[in-house]
């Protein structure tokens, strides 16, 4: 399928052009036609997906968060891997668990290190690395928006349409709003980032690029400018799946670790020293 | 593996001795990164099992589903649309490789230069696993 690279009619036009390919290329696979009633069941299926990785990654808003980054990463990967209906039964037994452990404040972390956010690549079942790294030098990962997080289950495909043809649009205009890096310009991802750093209470972005990866790469420097913007410092990470690099990118986790612990000391003494100052 | 799965494994044309190889590689990265933390959820059990069926019990699952007649697709990124493949009675299976293991074995094809995602998937193709 051919992914446009920028969001105006003309693109949005050619996408629902390769939904209606790609719609004819399955049928012909199978030669089972897409009905309207098997549609409006895969939607809402899939939609139930969504909503289950929702409600899991919601509770890591909170102050302490019942499952760790590196969990909640686990869970993002398993729903490529698993039998949809299996894996929402398995999310959302996951989610109430996690409600129980929140009632009764149980954190998924030893200590409360800083809230950080990961943003950039996908990291797909086997390749943890940056999650790892992130959390094994005292971070904790509050929010991925990156392909294996937010990006593939923050929009749901509209349920309202009653017509295939309406149905059908529904789906492409939902696939549409991807945020990935291919698009410029990508104001909806600065936005959809920094609401979520917001939200998710970060004080950190750490940016995980594939190597290899150009446009997530390029697009880091404009990303981290505007979270600076809000006051959230960025650390960029670009590695590929190979172990050798593990201690030295640990050293620069711990680093930026430290630059986050002190960056709250000084915001905690700031209304202080803007007395100070007044006076 | 049961005598059953390794006689599944090579209708399939996997190389069985690597694939050994492969999923000793991922169960050790698997428990000494995930598996290392001490306050998990109980039901993240599920999801460990999904790390190890990836390559077991779901290929199985895909295998007996192909064998009935079932039809489907291999995907890359997350824009192929499920639905619609799901409507039209085609399985979408994502193919995304997250293992550092197969990626030299890519070099029979591709430059070294491109993303390790590509890389390790093709090289779990080329290597037979």
């Amino acid at each position: 399928m051919e992914v446009p690279q920028k969001k105006n009619q003309v693109d949005a036009d050619l996408w629902r052009g390769e939904i209606a390919a790609f719609r004819d290329a399955v049928e012909g696979l199978s030669g089972a036609k897409v009905t309207k009633e098997r549609l409006a069941d895969s939607i809402r299926l899939v939609n139930r997906k969504r909503r289950a990785l929702g409600a899991v990654n919601a509770f890591r808003r909170l102050e302490e968060p019942p499952i760790s980054g590196l969990d909640a990463l686990l869970v993002s990967q398993a729903a490529l891997n698993m039998d949809v209906k299996a894996f929402c039964e398995a999310a959302e037994a996951l989610a109430g668990e996690l409600e129980d452990r929140a009632r009764r404040g149980i954190s998924a972390y030893e200590a409360p290190g800083p809230r950080v956010m990961i943003a950039g690549t996908p990291s797909p079942m086997g390749n943890a690395k940056v999650h790892y790294v992130v959390e094994s030098s005292g971070m904790r990962i509050v929010a991925d928006e990156s392909c294996t997080g937010v990006r593939y289950y923050r929009d749901l495909v509209d349920e309202s349409p009653s017509d295939l043809g309406g149905m059908v649009r529904a789906v492409a205009d939902r696939y549409f709003k991807i945020d990935c890096a291919c698009f410029s310009p990508n104001k909806e991802r600065f936005d959809n980032a920094a609401a979520l750093a917001k939200e998710y209470r970060v004080q950190g972005v750490v940016h995980n690029i594939l190597q290899f990866c150009h446009g997530f790469n390029v697009e880091s420097k404009a990303l981290e400018n505007a979270l600076a913007a809000s006051g959230i410092p960025s650390l960029k990470i670009v590695t590929d799946y190979s172990e050798e690099d593990i201690e030295q990118l640990k050293v620069r986790a711990e680093t930026f670790c430290e630059l986050l612990k002190a960056g709250r000391q000084a915001a905690g003494a700031a209304p202080q020293a803007a007395q100070g100052k007044a006076g | 593996m049961s005598k059953e799965h390794e006689s599944l494994m090579k209708d399939l044309g996997v190389n069985v001795e690597l694939h050994d190889k492969l999923i000793a590689h991922a169960d050790r990265l698997h428990d000494s990164t995930c598996g290392r933390q001490k306050n998990r959820p109980r039901e993240m059990a599920r999801f460990d099992a999904a790390v190890r069926a990836s390559h077991g019990g779901r290929v199985k699952e895909i295998y007996e589903y192909r064998k009935a007649g079932g039809k489907s697709i291999g995907t890359f990124c997350i824009y192929v649309p499920d639905e619609i493949a799901l409507a039209a009675k085609v399985l979408p299976i994502p193919l995304c490789g997250g293992s550092g293991w197969p990626v030299d074995y890519a070099d029979k094809m591709f430059p070294r230069d491109i993303c390790p995602l590509v890389r390790s998937t093709f090289g779990m193709s080329f290597s037979g696993t």
